[in-house]
């Protein structure tokens, strides 16, 4: 039975703790430190993974891209082939999207270099990439101006000799007028500016998978492309010239769960394998790469954690030994409370709830000092941002409880567990009597009776 | 009267640096409801021994001790608290006060241990405090206070649980002299007022005021003596009050 009332030893706590404020202020400081470097390092991991993950989440997180690659050319075949053919095939595609559970979209890309003109300016660095209306949307690639090609564009019989340019293109072309409704010409054809494309992110991802930059791209109706440019790609080489039939560059599947986009991957890998044994394929999931940066920025914000928790657990080191020397500072008055009456179980709450209140208020300012991370992170370590969990905050500050609990125990269970004969006889400093004029002994009944003061008596 | 205190053949052994020291050597005694007792004896007769037996900070090696009817030997150390809170009143010769409690905060202590409600605690201290003459400096801390104010408080102190026992250990030891004889004076209002109470004391006009010494040496009880023996012994009969 624990009589002593919580909140009164709560203030008696204060009030022991308001004797010695410097030793107290100091020993909360080391558990502000500790809990706002736990918060604050969990926030800073955050930060870190929330920025991998956008930045992958740019390639579209459900979509799975397959490429034709070029395999290696013999002289041989060279010479009894000269057309090159290799690559995915519009069969792949119907299988892709036939065969593959979950794919809800899967979306054809033919590209090949050629020269943009409009009036006197060139635009060599791009791509011609033909392709049909869900490109966009699969590739969470947005219009900046506009309109996207639509599904009418490439109608056969009304080819319409439309394209839709890429940031970078634009900049490059129209540098100053207004694109929609210009014209471009590519080889002896010319078409109408439709639409611009925004700046997409993921410019590094992209190119750490391998996958072209989008802004340089012009875009257009796959059947567009295929009626005005042929199948055909012819690539000049220094000295060489190769011809290359290769139907589909790029086929862009998206899978309708999250879940499902890495066994998926496999199964098209599969289906592939059995199509292309040469293996003139890629399968890239941009998944796999949020999963590994995920991964990563997990393993980062578990080692900052760890760095939190250290200077947590150094704090909690710094409180249990205050609290042991203030328990032997202050073995008499154990001695006279347990005098007086109060059980082991008194004295440990009374020194237990002193080290709570200690670790409780540096908590508070600490978890308070955590919160702000994302204001002075990025002020002290550049270009790094923090972002505070609300389901962070309350665990560090039971955390900052439980470090209380965990080293006041130790020092509050020596308190409790001393003789108390022997802490009675501890000096303490000593206390200077004095004379007091004192006219009479005031006293009273003690029957039970209302006392009475009878003082001059 | 009732026996409030009774010692049966209690013993109380310590080993000392690999030697048994027979601190108590089978004491029996009894105290009665009102008793005022004076112990006397010399250093390492046993006097601390038997104040902390009788005061329930220690247990007998072998005997028993009867509190109020019980018998308080054989209790755990959660008991022995509890019995020291509700039965028991302690003076000590330095005070013993909490610095960092104000005077009304130490004089509820031993209602706090036993649970009473804090508002009837502090009703409680502020009317011993008025008691001892106290109620002006309810809310001093013991150092702005004299050294017999300090003995004043903790004399309110002992006196919050209307307790079976007061035990007293040298009460006036660190006091001048007219302070030392205001609070005996207060010792024997409490004896008037029925409390017993047993005081060790090695000054003899302090043993003088208690109405029986026992006198201790090496553990035993030599001889017990009425204040009227003592007076016809030390040829001072029909002196002092």
């Amino acid at each position: 039975m624990i009589h002593l009332r919580f909140a009164r030893a709560f203030q008696m706590g204060i009030k022991s703790l308001r004797l010695h404020p410097l030793r107290s202020m100091l020993t909360a400081l080391s558990v502000v430190c500790g809990v706002g470097a736990v918060i604050a390092m969990l926030a800073i991991g955050e930060g870190a993974s929330f920025r991998a993950q956008e930045q992958f989440r740019s390639l579209g997180s459900n979509t799975i891209v397959i490429e034709s690659i070029k395999r290696a050319v013999t002289k041989e075949s060279q010479e009894t082939n000269p057309i090159d053919r290799y690559g995915l095939t519009r069969l792949d595609l119907v299988q892709i999207h036939e065969t593959i559970p979950d794919v809800e979209l899967s979306v054809p890309v033919r590209d090949f270099r050629k020269d943009v003109w409009h009036k006197s300016r060139r635009y060599t660095d791009g791509k011609i990439v033909g392709t049909e209306y869900f490109f966009a949307d699969v590739q969470n690639y947005k219009l900046a101006r506009g309109r996207w090609i639509c599904a009418t564009d490439g109608v056969r019989g009304r080819l319409n000799q439309v394209v839709v340019l890429g940031s970078d293109v634009c900049a490059k072309l129209f540098p100053l007028e207004d694109p929609l409704g210009q014209t471009v010409s590519i080889g002896t054809k010319t078409f109408t500016v439709v639409g611009v494309m925004a700046n997409q992110g993921g410019v590094v991802e992209r190119k750490k998978l391998n996958l072209a930059d989008l802004s340089k791209n012009v875009y257009m109706p796959l059947s567009t492309l295929s009626a005005y440019f042929g199948n055909i790609e012819v690539v000049r080489g220094s000295g060489t010239e190769t011809r290359e039939l290769v139907e589909l560059k790029q086929i862009i599947a998206r899978v309708a769960d999250l879940e499902q986009v890495l066994p998926r991957a496999g199964a098209i890998t599969h289906l592939l394998e059995k199509n292309h044994p040469e293996g003139d394929f890629r399968v890239v999931v941009p998944l796999k790469e949020i999963r590994q940066a995920q991964e990563s920025a997990r393993n980062f914000t578990l080692l900052l954690f760890s760095i939190g928790a250290v200077s947590l657990l150094v704090g909690g080191i710094g409180i249990m030994n205050i609290m042991l020397a203030t328990v032997t500072e202050r073995t008499r008055e154990i001695g006279i409370r347990r005098a007086l009456g109060a059980r082991k179980i008194h004295i440990v709450m009374q020194f237990l709830i002193e080290t709570l209140v200690l670790t409780t208020l540096g908590g508070l300012i600490g978890v308070l000092f955590g919160v702000c991370s994302p204001w002075w992170v990025p002020v002290i370590f550049r270009g790094q941002i923090a972002i505070v969990r609300v389901m962070t905050i309350v665990p560090s500050f039971l955390i900052s409880a439980g470090v209380g609990i965990l080293f006041g125990l130790y020092p509050a269970w020596r308190a409790a567990n001393m003789d108390p004969i022997e802490a009675l006889r501890h000096e303490w400093r000593a206390i200077e009597p004095g004379v007091v004029a004192w006219a009479s002994c005031p006293w009273f009944s003690v029957t039970g009776e209302t006392p009475v003061l009878r003082i001059g008596e | 009267m009732e026996v409030v205190v009774e010692l049966v053949d209690v013993y109380k052994h310590y080993l000392m640096g690999g030697q048994t020291v027979r601190a108590l050597d089978g004491v029996s005694l009894q105290f009665r409801r009102g008793d005022y007792y004076a112990v006397m004896g010399p250093s390492g007769s046993g006097k601390s021994t038997l104040l902390n037996l009788l005061g329930c900070l220690d247990r007998p090696t072998q005997g028993q001790y009867l509190l109020g009817g019980t018998d308080v030997s054989t209790l755990d150390d959660d008991q022995l608290s509890g019995v020291r809170s509700s039965r028991l009143g302690f003076v000590f010769q330095s005070f013993n006060l909490i610095p960092q409690l104000t005077v009304v905060e130490n004089i509820e202590i031993p209602l706090i241990y036993q649970g009473v409600s804090p508002r009837q605690a502090r009703a409680r201290a502020h009317e011993m405090a008025a008691m001892v003459g106290l109620s002006e400096r309810l809310e001093h801390r013991p150092t702005q206070l004299s050294g017999g104010q300090q003995q004043r408080v903790a004399i309110a102190r002992a006196l919050t649980n209307d307790p079976l026992v007061i035990l007293a250990d040298e009460p006036t030891g660190n006091l001048d002299s007219v302070t030392q004889h205001e609070i005996m004076d207060m010792f024997d209002v409490m004896s008037r007022d029925g409390k017993t109470i047993i005081l060790v004391t090695h000054e003899d006009d302090v043993a003088h005021r208690a109405r029986h010494v026992l006198h201790l040496a090496d553990g035993k009880i030599v001889r017990i003596e009425t204040s009227e023996d003592r007076r016809r012994r030390m040829g001072l009969a029909g002196g002092t009050a």
